[in-house]
Parts: C-alpha cells; structure tokens; sequence
C-alpha cells in the first residue's frame, strides 16, 4: 500500500478531524483547517431548512383551537367532529330511553375533571342505564337515586322510597281505622286484572278457581277448592295435608302430622302423637327423613 | 463530549417550563406554541431526507409529540431531542411504506418558501444552496446523511442521535466523520468556491 493509498484511507474515514474541532462545526462555533470547507456547507443547510412551519394536518388544526386530552393522549376532539350531528329524535321514546339519552348528554358535557369529580366512568354508565330505567336492586336503586338526584338536575326512580311511602301510607290508614275491606273489594271488581279482563265473576255461584281460569295461569288452575272439611274426617294429620297434596308438592308431603308431644324413641321411628318425641322426631317425618342426625347428645 | 448547541430558530427560553406544562395540560395554544417553534426543522430535516410529504409527515410527529406530552420530562433542548427522535422514526416508517430508496432532492421547494420579502438575488442565491446542499446529500450513504443532518439540523449530540438511530456513540462518530470526509472529498472535486 502506498503513503497516498494511506492518505486516502485516512481521508475516506475522517481520522484527520478530532472531535474538538468537529463540535465545533456542528455547534455553529466556527471550524478551522480542513473543516472550514465543511463550515458554511453547514450554514447554508441551516438555512434552507429553516424558515416559517409548514400548515399544520385539520386533526392538528383542532388539537391548538379545542385543546389536547390529557386522557392518555387521546384527542378528545377531532376534525369529524366539529360537525353538527343530526338532533336526537327523543319523541317516541320510552321513559327511561329519554331520560338515559338526557343523562348522558349532560355527561359528555362535562370536562374530565367534572366526570372525575362525580366517579362516573365506563363501569358506571351500565348503572346509570339500569337506574335511569328503575331496573337495580331495591337499595343499590335508592342509591343510584339518591346521587343523581344530588348532582344533576334529574331523577331516577326510587323505589325504596315509594315503597318507603307506601308503608306511610298504609300506616296512615290504618290510624284512620284501617282500610274499608269492602271498599276495596268493590273497588277492585270494577278495576278488573289490569290485563283487559274483566274479573267480575257472570256467574254469582262462580268461586276463585273459576276466576283464576280466565286468567293466563288457565289449565294449571287446581280443579277444586278444598271445602274447608278434612279430605278424610277424622285421619290424624287431615288438617292441611290434604290440601297440600293438592297442590305441585302432592307426593312429597307427610302422610301424617303429629299430634301430640314428642316421644323419647330412636332416630327414624317415631309414632306420632307419643310422648317424648322430639325434633328429630318430627324431622324424620319429613322428606329429609334417613338424613337426620342422630339422637342428640346428653339424652337418654 | 456532549458539545454546545445551537439554538433553535424560535426558542422559547424562558417561557419554555410554562409553555410545556400548560401543552401537557392540554393547553391548544401552548400545543401550537411548541408546533411553531419547532415544526420548521423538522419539516426541513424530512424533507432533506427524501419524505414523501414532508408537511403531512411533520403534523404527524407532532400529532405523536402532543399525544406523548404529559410523560415527557425536560428542558428545551431535551424537548427537541425527542421530538426529532420522533420524526427520523416516522422517516423511516416512510421510507418502509414507499419502499424505495430516499431520493434527497428537490430542496429547491424549500427556498421558495421562504418570506415573500426577499428580493430576487436572495431567492436565487436560496435556491443554489438549496440545489447544492441537495446534490451534497446525495453523495452520502443513508446512515452518514441521517448522523450529519440530525446533528446540523437537529441539533442533536451524539448521545442523543446514537440513542435516535439505535447505534453506539462510537459508531455515530465513525458515521460523522465519514460523512465529513465524503462531503469535503466531493466539495474538492467540483471545485465549488466557498
């Protein structure tokens, strides 16, 4: 290799430049030697890039005049939807649809701070809806209520208040002597079923199980009333166990009822009406029958 | 050796810790107010460096640099870092989208940009550096050219253009002084008068 081959290795690689001088020449503080050249290349680059900012991007554009989320960076506001949208079309609604559509209207309105302010996020707008629409559990529902009704201008369905007022309203009737029986049973046959039947029996001699047919639980109507005798007079146990096997337990229900106090006998046997009997007694008489424990403990 | 810098065209000294703490804020005017002072260098770094759109890239790094803002921390200088930090990763995006090799050309749209004032001397005169400075980068390799122009336009150190371009600061040396190298070798064959 020649010292000009050397010469040109050195230069192709730049191993005659020390760092001083070269952060000099990118500082703008001026180059001296060999670097001088290299100087005002530097300065003319400079300026052919400067000069005024090019227009900014629409989406851009609205960041500087609606400002920047600070949500995770998301830009509340883009370009789209500076645009009017079309109204809401609110008439025809159901109660709780306007009511949920006023909710969160009044919601989107607010800055992030406010939504902060109030807790109401993502998870929450399922609960204002099921709110709005009287639809939560008695207590979280009074709950609900209660806040919205503090904080907005709107109301929510309460009802452990209704139910709270309706208690009132029982009690101040029944300081006022109580309620008319009659009067309500006559008010409640010219009502009818609220479903557009009319309950009032055509027939004098028609009983509740006629009724009962006209209504929507018709065919799974018991076919008889119990007269109010004992199906069998004179069994032991008569008294409610017939009626009872009249009923969707039939096939499930003790054969007999105990009469008389509990017997001191075993597990699983016991006669009913003897002395001595006790709870366990009376439990093996019942479909847990064979699943009850033992004698209790300290008895003879 | 981190070196001295060179100030950005429209600094904001002083009023720099208000205005980033009201643009991390959400602040649209104190947004605009960062756009303002450094969206020309990097327009003209994209540019430089052969972007397809140059403007459209560059609204698109600050749309990044505003989305990013609140866990930014730091001075002016360190702000500009980041923000050209930015913009070489969206440049070579870019250049993956278009799928070719940059072509550092037409520098010649920059000097016509400039204010309306200047005289026609002054026009000319911009649009000979411009079309030098454009035939000057295309004697570079790519990476020598991304070193020299972050380190010029952006005024990025070498820490911060290794940390940028993902290479050691030794390498990013090696790069400068190659590119150095080359652009004088060019300078000396065409004999242009400096």
């Amino acid at each position: 290799m020649t010292p000009s081959d050397d010469y040109d290795d050195e230069m192709l690689r730049g191993d005659q430049y020390d760092d001083a001088a070269i952060e000099a020449l990118f500082t703008g503080h001026g180059a001296d030697g060999e670097l001088a050249l290299l100087a005002e290349l530097a300065e003319d680059l400079r300026s052919v890039v400067s000069g005024p900012a090019p227009a900014p991007s629409p989406q851009l554009m609205a960041m500087f005049t609606k400002g920047i989320s600070t949500n995770k960076g998301d830009v509340l506001v883009t370009a789209g939807s500076v645009a009017p949208g079309p109204a809401p079309q609110a008439s025809g609604l159901p109660r709780w649809r306007r009511r949920k559509m006023l909710i969160s209207e009044f919601l989107l309105g607010l800055s992030v701070a406010a939504k902060a302010g109030f807790g109401v996020g993502i998870a929450a707008a399922s609960v204002t809806a099921a709110g709005a629409a009287g639809a939560l559990p008695p207590a979280a529902q009074h709950a609900v209520s209660t806040a919205v009704s503090a904080a907005t201008p709107f109301s929510f369905p309460d009802k452990a208040n209704e139910r709270a007022d309706f208690g009132k309203t029982v009690s101040t009737d029944a300081r006022d002597g109580g309620v008319d029986g009659k009067v309500v049973s006559d008010a409640a046959k010219g009502q009818g079923n609220g479903l557009g039947v009319d309950n009032r029996p055509a027939d004098p001699g028609q009983n509740g199980l006629d009724q009962a047919n006209q209504t929507p639980a018709a065919g799974r109507v018991p076919t008889s009333v119990p007269s109010g005798q004992p199906a069998t007079p004179g069994s032991q146990g008569s008294t409610g166990l017939d009626r009872a096997n009249q009923t969707p337990a039939a096939g499930h229900v003790p054969t007999s009822v105990p009469s008389g106090p509990p017997t001191s006998t075993g597990p699983g046997s016991s006669t009913p009406g003897s002395p001595g009997q006790n709870g366990l007694d009376r439990a093996n008489q019942t479909p847990a029958a064979g699943h009850v424990p033992g004698r209790p403990a300290g008895r003879p | 050796m981190t070196g001295n810098r060179l100030p950005p065209p429209d600094p904001l000294g002083e009023q720099f810790d208000s205005v980033l703490e009201a643009a991390a804020s959400g602040a649209g005017w104190a947004a605009e107010r960062l756009w303002r002072s450094l969206a020309p260098a990097v327009a003209g770094y994209l540019r430089v460096q052969g972007a397809t759109d140059p403007d459209d890239l560059t609204s698109e790094v600050f749309l990044g640099v505003f989305r990013s803002l609140s866990s930014f921390s730091g001075n002016e200088q360190q702000l500009r870092s980041w923000v050209f930090t930015i913009a070489h990763r969206r440049l070579i995006d870019d250049r993956r989208r278009v799928s070719g090799r940059p072509s550092p050309v037409s520098l010649e749209s920059i000097a016509d940009r400039g204010p309306s004032a200047l005289s026609a001397e002054q026009v000319a005169l911009g649009r000979l550096s411009a079309q030098r400075v454009s035939r000057l980068c295309e004697q570079l390799v790519p990476d020598q050219r991304d070193v020299l122009l972050l380190r010029l336009v952006g005024g990025l150190t070498v820490d911060e253009v290794a940390a940028g371009v993902g290479k050691s600061p030794g390498a990013v040396k090696a790069l400068q002084r190659r590119g150095l190298a080359a652009l004088r070798k060019v300078l000396e064959r065409e004999g242009v008068p400096l």
